[in-house]
């Protein structure tokens, strides 16, 4: 074999690689793609993604330093409450600065899935889609207790009042009736809706 | 009785090489460096300066972390640490590194190595390198006293200090000033007939990438000067978007994270060959990489804003294609230089040790980069995680400090004009560097992947072992540079002097290896030169039989009989004396000089 041929053959099977690559990964090119707790790229963008079936939607908005939820627990705004095996939709937006929307599973991601998250900048709103599903024993460990924290680095005012210190928690409940009692009673009835979406 | 012109050529006094000069004129020379190497030793020892300034803030920010366990949120309280100096330091951590360390130290290779390889030995504009150089301290030394929290990327609309955004502005013309005297080096005085060696040619094109970068990047910083944001109450504009920013912000930056890499990298390939003993595989696909880096440079920046709300099809065009298609021409590089230094024998010095490690670091670092892009569904789990100062550590601490470390190692002794004081010196600087970035980026990226969001100060307590394990590698490579630097200053001044040469070996057998290259490839055009200096075209006339042999010790390996060793064997113009489809005349020549 020439030299010239080798490499010409070397150069080709990476860029088919390339292109392989990028059709093995285009499943994850669209919202209605959901496998286990990832449902996408389309999932976290500027439009809103269309989403297949049922879904949750829970509106977020940051500012210097909290996350606000809405809906939201009675009497509690940063704290939320979902439905497992219900893809949330989660609508994120900045008050002041950029900040970063960042669900984080206190490092049981071996277990509960990778964490997710999405910038929240200002002028802007994004979107992102996650389908909680803990196990039964998640539920008596207490593992389906999501922690939320700022990503992006909002500015530091002191110790104890900062980026550091921005964070929030969702907490996931079955998607049964103790588990719909349970969030109806702490959300005193104010709910996540739940709508219905279809692919086109 | 002289004549009066001779007399008038004794009063003439020679400032520039007087032997006993002033206080006044030493200080001057050091401000104002005429010649390229006085020029390049200066940038060099500010280079190290920067190293150790920014390596400080480091230290500190790891062993900050380090001591978490202890259950205080400042371990290091004692030492005057409050929260918000944490993270000015991590500021002032990165700012340093990238344009101090990183920037200068290329800098001061590349403008020892461009005129010295050309023949030319002058800088073009010597006013305007060293203006842009002093540019850039005094930028840095004034981002070190701006008490700016928010990180280089500015991250607005936070508001920084208004010294911050000026000392930046500074900073980044002062850089412009440099590349475009650079660039200006490498074509000062340029033959019709001439044309660049591989490692101008890398220079070349990184230069003209950042140069271009930079004006993107400056501008953004006018804008928010001129900006509310400013701190100068001037409101010529409104406070700048801040998708369009961060893509004007992340233009430049990209390329960035390349270029003290690509300062070095034609160089990185001649010390393969040198090591060898034989010339690249393909000088012709070397060539055609680079074109392909200077596109794909500046084509992947997005992928730092992969999470951000910008519209997809931006993201899958500029991050997810791009930053898949530019690990092609680093595939092909490496593999080439790999399949060269293959079978070789070589000696492993430091040198050697450094460059295949810096090689290492990137592929790493580029495959832990796919994850950030172009497999967008794992990237929101680690966008804005530790995973990040992961991949920027082994592209930067190991790749690219590497590669500036290999290339020190082999230059620095020609330039001093010394032997290398110590061989153990440098292997200890080799293990402890390697070692301790890599078990500092190996914590980051386990911390990223566990779900760690950087810059932070308080964690939950199962990411504090990492924290131990980085500050335990951070230390260590610390200590590997003190190493280094003893070393050089121990060669600067007590080396075993060098026979006198009228060049540096290394210049001389990597334009002719380079040149065998071409030959071996049919493309050797005697009628282009490569420098002004007198080099051997054709192993043949070089001095040590060894650069001629052929590859017949493949039998003796287990690889031999693999499909890749076979493959390596039917390409029969891979040795030097086989297969060459160039004249025999083009091997005989002795020697090009112009």
């Amino acid at each position: 074999m020439k030299k010239r041929t080798l490499l010409f053959a070397w150069t080709f099977i990476l860029f088919l690689t390339v292109l392989v690559l990028e059709i093995v990964y285009t499943p994850y090119d669209y919202a209605g793609y959901i496998q286990n707790n990832n449902v996408g790229e389309g999932v976290a963008q500027a439009d809103r993604p269309p989403i297949e079936g049922p879904y949750q939607v829970v509106m977020v908005t940051c500012e210097q330093w909290q996350f606000l939820f809405y809906p939201h627990v009675a009497g509690s705004p940063t704290a939320t409450i979902v439905l497992a095996n219900i893809p949330v939709l989660f609508i994120v937006r900045s008050m002041d600065v950029t900040h970063g929307f960042y669900v984080n599973t206190a490092g049981q991601w071996a277990s509960q899935g990778f964490q997710f998250g999405v910038m929240a900048v200002p002028g802007y709103y994004d979107y992102v889609v996650w389908n909680f599903q803990p196990t039964a024993a998640a539920y008596t460990s207490g593992q389906s207790l999501y922690h939320v924290q700022c990503s992006e680095y909002c500015g530091v005012a002191a110790s104890g009042l900062g980026h550091p210190w921005m964070d929030a928690l969702i907490i996931v409940v079955p998607n049964n009736s103790t588990g719909i009692a349970m969030q109806r009673q702490m959300m005193d009835n104010n709910t996540p809706p739940i709508l219905t979406g279809t692919l086109s | 009785m002289s004549s009066p012109a001779t007399e008038t050529q004794t009063t003439v006094v020679d400032r520039e090489h007087d032997p006993n000069p002033s206080i006044g004129r030493v200080i001057w020379n050091i401000i104002y460096s005429k010649d390229y190497k006085h020029f390049a030793m200066k940038l060099f020892c500010f280079g190290m300066i920067w190293l150790f300034v920014a390596g400080s803030f480091g230290l500190a920010l790891r062993t900050q972390a380090g001591f978490s366990y202890t259950g205080a949120l400042l371990p290091l309280g004692f030492l005057g640490y409050s929260t918000i100096a944490y993270f000015q330091m991590m500021t002032y951590h990165a700012v340093v590194m990238f344009f101090g360390t990183i920037f200068t130290t290329g800098f001061a290779i590349a403008y020892y190595a461009v005129p010295l390889i050309r023949g030319t030995r002058k800088l073009a504009v010597p006013w305007l390198a060293n203006l842009g150089h002093w540019m850039v301290v005094f930028g840095l030394y004034m981002v070190i006293g701006s008490n700016s929290q928010y990180m280089f990327t500015f991250l607005i609309p936070l508001k920084n200090p208004a010294s911050f955004y000026i000392a930046e502005a500074i900073q980044f013309i002062g850089d412009e000033f440099l590349i475009i005297a650079l660039v200006a080096t490498a074509y000062i005085d340029k033959l019709p007939n001439e044309k660049f060696s591989l490692p101008i040619s890398f220079i070349v094109m990184d230069c003209v990438a950042m140069g271009i970068g930079i004006i993107t990047v400056e501008s953004a910083i006018i804008w928010t000067i001129l900006s509310p944001l400013g701190g100068f109450n001037l409101q010529v504009f409104s406070i700048p978007n801040v998708e369009v920013f961060r893509a004007a912000f992340w233009f430049e930056s990209h390329p960035l994270v390349y270029f003290g890499a690509f300062l070095v990298a034609g160089l990185a390939i001649w010390f393969a060959m040198m090591y060898a003993k034989r010339p690249i595989y393909s000088e012709r696909m070397i060539r055609y990489c680079i074109a392909m880096l200077f596109v794909l440079t500046m084509s992947v920046y997005i992928h730092h804003m992969a999470v951000d709300p910008i519209p997809l099809w931006l993201r899958d065009v500029f991050a997810q294609v791009a930053t898949e298609l530019i690990a092609v021409p680093f595939v092909i590089m490496w593999t080439l230089v790999l399949i060269t230094l293959k079978y070789s024998k070589p000696k492993w010095d430091a040198t050697l040790l450094f460059l295949v490690a810096a090689i290492a670091g990137n592929i790493v670092g580029g495959a832990t980069a796919e994850p950030l892009q172009p497999i967008p569904a794992a990237d929101f789990t680690v966008h804005n995680t530790m995973w990040i100062p992961g991949h920027i550590h082994f592209m930067m601490a190991t790749f690219t400090l590497g590669s500036f470390f290999a290339a020190l190692y082999y230059v620095a002794p020609e330039l001093f004009g010394r032997k290398l004081y110590s061989q153990g010196l440098a292997k200890f600087h080799f293990i402890g560097w390697t070692v301790g970035m890599g078990a500092l980026e190996a914590a980051f990226k386990v911390q990223g992947a566990m779900g760690l969001v950087r810059r932070e100060i308080v964690w939950f307590s199962i990411y504090e072992p990492w924290f131990q394990m980085a500050m335990i590698g951070a230390w260590l490579a610390g200590l590997s540079a003190v190493a280094f630097i003893v070393n050089m200053f121990m060669t600067w001044r007590f080396g075993e002097p060098m026979p006198p040469r009228v060049l540096p070996r290394w210049v001389t057998i990597g334009l002719a290896l380079e040149t065998q290259s071409r030959i071996n490839e049919g493309n050797h055009d005697p009628n282009y030169i490569y420098s002004r200096i007198p080099y051997p075209i054709g192993l043949q006339a070089l001095p040590s039989t060894e650069l001629a042999e052929p590859t017949k010790e493949l039998s003796a390996t287990k690889v031999h009989e693999s499909l890749f060793g076979k493959l390596i064997r039917r390409v029969r113009s891979y040795g030097v004396t086989s297969g060459s489809r160039s004249s025999s005349s083009d091997k005989t020549i002795g020697s090009n000089s112009s």
